[in-house]
């Protein structure tokens, strides 16, 4: 699968959604953290292009906070440090998620009404 | 794995300030997103030494990543002289305790101790060092204004754009809350002190008959100790712990311009379009 990175957007646009782009790529399931760049970058159509060194400060981040866990697990025949969601981490994901929709609806309305 | 990688881990190594596990694990899981981000490159139909040099670039700066990567950890020579701090001092009180209620040194003088003493001495010692760490040069920079900033920080070398001094202003004002925090809590665990103190050596006979008598001059002498010596070791880490938040600033900024460009043929750097393989 290809991810094609032509459409990337200012990354100041991305700043403060950073965690939560991430923890909705785990919502998917468990993932390392190339494989979690690679499946926003092909999610949003290669807009979400991130820039590959502030994944893992993110990670460990969200990891320090409670909302992910990880841990060494073989995948594809190599050990790899796999994250995935915490309880807690989900109900933030699902928070940000209303959050941002409401906010996107609102943005569209003023949009359109202008 | 090839020599770039490793010269690329052996500077992210040099760069990391944290402790020895969490540096192995970064180490581990940076190394394995390198050789992902190649082998992806390769089946894409680019060289070996190509798509190394482009895993490399796409990852950052070791400085930065390293810089990223430590902020909100405490660096570990402060955390570890902490807890010698704290041992020493939960040790001097076991060691009162034992004096004045006459008995040997035994588990359960320790534990009184430990009861009596650590958690007052814990909550002090953690508001001590939080608010050390917000050292004043923080909150000058804040007042200091924009452009004066920017000039103080130019002159120092250390950041090269406005942006980044606004994200040091952003952590300098996050940091000087800490200070107000940390001076409400401090507050009455300080006055505890000076009052057993000052009531011991109004009545030195309290001094050996009361166990808070003391004990409290012993927290106090170490209390006095710390404001001595920890304002010295924070002084002397300041300038490091600025640049590594400046280092991260960058990492959030600038990871444009960490991208070099392309040092193989043949690859899809330089193209409008650039792919990846999932």
């Amino acid at each position: 699968m290809l991810c094609i990175a032509d459409q990337r957007i200012n990354p100041q646009v991305l700043k403060g959604h950073l965690e939560s782009m991430l923890l909705a790529s785990l919502r998917g399931g468990p993932a390392h953290g190339y494989a979690i760049a690679q499946k926003l970058c092909l999610l949003s159509e290669g807009v979400l292009d991130l820039p590959e060194g502030t994944i893992y400060p993110a990670l460990h981040r969200l990891e320090r906070d409670g909302l992910v866990k990880s841990d060494w697990a073989e995948v594809s025949g190599r050990r790899r440090r796999v994250y995935k969601l915490t309880a807690k981490g989900r109900r933030k994901v699902a928070s940000r998620e209303k959050e941002w929709k409401r906010v996107f609806r609102a943005m569209g309305a003023v949009w359109e009404g202008t | 794995m090839s020599e770039l990688f490793d010269a690329y881990l052996a500077d992210l190594d040099d760069a990391l300030e944290v402790w020895p596990a969490r540096r192995q694990r970064i180490l581990a899981e940076a190394r394995d997103h390198l050789e992902d981000a190649a082998d992806a490159q390769q089946a894409r139909g680019a060289s070996r030494d190509g798509a190394e040099h482009e895993a490399v670039a796409a990852l950052g700066a070791p400085e930065a990543l390293a810089g990223s990567l430590a902020t909100g950890y405490p660096p570990p020579r402060l955390a570890a002289a902490r807890w010698v701090a704290e041992l020493g001092v939960t040790g001097a009180v076991w060691l009162s305790y034992a004096a004045v209620l006459g008995a040997e040194l035994s588990p359960w003088a320790l534990a009184w101790a430990l009861m009596l003493q650590a958690p007052l001495y814990a909550i002090f010692h953690e508001c001590l060092c939080r608010s050390l760490e917000s050292t004043t040069s923080w909150g000058e920079l804040e007042d200091a204004g924009r452009g004066r900033v920017i000039r103080a920080l130019r002159a120092r070398g250390s950041v090269a754009r406005p942006k980044e001094a606004e994200l040091v202003l952003e952590e300098a004002t996050r940091r000087r809350r800490l200070i107000w925090w940390a001076a409400v809590l401090i507050a009455p665990v300080v006055l505890l002190f000076v009052v057993v103190v000052v009531g011991s050596l109004l009545s030195p006979g309290s001094l050996v008959s009361h166990p808070y008598g003391l004990s409290g001059a012993v927290s106090l002498i170490a209390f006095c100790g710390a404001v001595v010596v920890l304002p010295l070791k924070i002084a002397r880490g300041e300038s490091d712990r600025l640049d590594a938040a400046i280092r991260a600033s960058r990492n959030v900024l600038g990871w444009s311009e960490l991208r070099r460009p392309p040092t193989r043929r043949g690859s899809s750097r330089g193209r409008s379009t650039r792919t990846r393989r999932r």
